[in-house]
């Protein structure tokens, strides 16, 4: 069982799909396509940094946390949580969002109950901002909506360094979406898909790897700027990938779950082993290397979809490249251009909502903003042993 | 510390457990590594003494904790918080002397950690007492003073 055969044919896999899963895995293949070379040559960067002939499942891993660490190590000394709020609130001025940058409220380290929601929330339109600093918990963050009343977020950051201002950049985007929503029907506002409302969100958090905004607010230098910004997209693009064959392999399973019931397994590795070798993993011919066992533990134990995450990030590109044309690289005074995105909220469906913007959907965000990080920047200057 | 009327006692640890996701799609517990690991050890220590606990698993509602709300956490998706409960019958609140130590050092990992004596009274109700914050005397006061009742 564990000797099965990777090359199963797609086009069939295709034919059968149709209506709603039809446009979703062109898209997904449209965005593998897009990436294709800025991935061949993260993939060259990654084997010869870390000395690799193959790269499996285990590396994948490994490289993320080792990119991660590393960016952490070198680049997070200026990333102070002390200066955190003030860089939130000077980025929001310079976009141009004084408003919201005013209704920023922090509570450090208070407790908030249900019960001190009233007194908390007395003024109108609020982002409250409430830093935990639980070190038990790992960092991570909330934003809970709360209507007319604003916005609550909710975050545990203790470490100075790039992933508490990513985090904190993160969940304020989340914040800023919600508080501008002016939705047409009141109740529907919060009625928009998971993956929107995250590539909204990420939107704002990408600010954080911006060299111009990493010059500013940090202190690093061009090159600098550049090689964090590298450390950082190869996990993006790997966590694009990764999941984009994830979503693929729910797509095409689920379709072809009746045909299949009798030799559910072997197929169902055959499938798995024929979309990590063209996505994700290249070369690959073990299928007990593509990590299929960890796949399999997420489909059955875990209620998120893996479109989602791709989704999430293919839409915050999108938005990225517009702001960019519009407003210059740093999105100069933006804040009218966000506010149109974010003001439909769930009265109109996602793309209607980008569209009416002028954003049309192509994976050009995508191509550029990964190209221009391993086929613009030279790679060989993030080296380290 | 002894206890005249020995009638049965349900010491109850409650554990809040956060589920998030994280940038790469993956789910994971929101607590540090060295946090769960510390305390699986403790509960095995505390297992030791007590004898085996039941486990129970409560997923929680989050629209009781934050009504008209809708949580994003880091990464996209929800955060899922449960409550696992370790329950130890015991004979008394006296056997919990040995282990009071250990226990103290599994409330202190963790804020949201809650401790609590379950014991039934006399029409059998079964009335919980929380005993988070209390030293082991004031744990065989309040236990006591409710047999008296």
């Amino acid at each position: 069982m564990s000797q099965v055969n990777g090359s199963m044919d797609f086009l069939s896999l295709f034919a059968r799909l149709d209506g709603a899963p039809l446009n979703v895995g062109i898209e997904l293949l449209a965005i593998v396509d897009a990436t294709d070379r800025a991935y061949a040559r993260a993939l060259e960067w990654i084997c010869n940094q870390f000395e690799l002939t193959e790269f499996r499942h285990s590396d994948v891993i490994f490289v993320q946390h080792q990119c991660k660490l590393r960016a952490e190590r070198e680049f997070g000394a200026g990333f102070t949580l002390a200066q955190s709020l003030a860089a939130l609130k000077s980025t929001l001025i310079y976009l141009g969002l004084e408003g919201d940058a005013h209704s920023i409220r922090a509570l450090e380290g208070k407790y908030f109950t249900p019960e001190d929601q009233k007194s908390v929330f007395e003024r109108h339109r609020q982002i409250i901002i409430r830093n935990r600093r639980e070190q038990s918990e790992k960092q991570f963050g909330e934003c809970h909506d709360f209507d007319l009343t604003g916005a609550f977020v909710d975050v545990n950051l203790f470490e100075d360094g790039i992933e508490a201002y990513r985090i904190l950049f993160h969940e304020v985007g989340h914040a800023l979406h919600f508080t501008n929503i002016r939705a047409k029907y009141a109740t529907l506002r919060l009625d928009m898909p998971r993956f929107f409302t995250e590539g909204v969100a990420q939107v704002f958090q990408s600010l954080t790897i911006e060299p111009q905004w990493l010059q500013t607010h940090v202190g690093l230098t061009v090159d600098q700027a550049k090689c964090l910004r590298m450390l950082l997209d190869v996990t993006d693009i790997i966590t694009l990938r990764a999941n984009i064959a994830f979503a693929l392999f729910e797509t095409f399973a689920h379709i072809c779950q009746d045909e299949w019931k009798s030799q559910w397994e072997g197929k169902w590795r055959e499938l798995w082993l024929s979309l990590s070798s063209r996505i994700l993993l290249p070369g690959t011919s073990d299928v007990h290397a593509t990590g299929y066992a960890d796949y399999m533990d997420r489909m059955m134990f875990h209620n998120f979809s893996a479109t989602d995450v791709a989704y999430a990030i293919w839409i915050r590109e999108q938005i990225r490249m517009f702001i960019k044309d519009k407003c210059g690289a740093l999105y100069t005074n933006c804040g009218e251009l966000l506010r149109s995105i974010y003001r439909p909220g769930g009265s109109c469906s996602w793309d209607n909502a980008l569209s009416e913007v002028g954003i049309k959907l192509s994976t050009a965000g995508l191509r550029q903003y990964f190209e221009e990080t391993f086929l613009t920047t030279d790679i060989g200057m993030c080296s380290w042993k | 510390m002894e206890m005249k009327d020995e009638r049965s006692v349900c010491l109850c640890l409650t554990d809040e457990i956060k589920e998030v996701v994280d940038e790469s799609g993956v789910m994971g517990p929101v607590d540090q590594p060295a946090i769960t690991y510390r305390s699986n050890q403790l509960v095995r220590q505390i297992e030791d003494l007590l004898g085996t606990g039941e486990w129970n698993t409560k997923l929680h509602d989050r629209k009781k904790r934050f009504p008209f709300s809708s949580g994003h956490s880091f990464g996209g998706h929800e955060v899922l918080t449960s409550s696992n409960e370790i329950l130890f019958m015991l004979a008394g609140t006296a056997i919990i002397k040995g282990a009071f130590s250990l226990l103290r050092e599994w409330l202190d990992l963790k804020k949201s950690r809650k401790a609590s004596i379950e014991v039934k009274g006399k029409n059998g109700e079964v009335v919980r007492i929380d005993i988070t914050g209390h030293s082991l005397e004031q744990i065989d006061e309040v236990v006591l003073s409710h047999f008296k009742k």
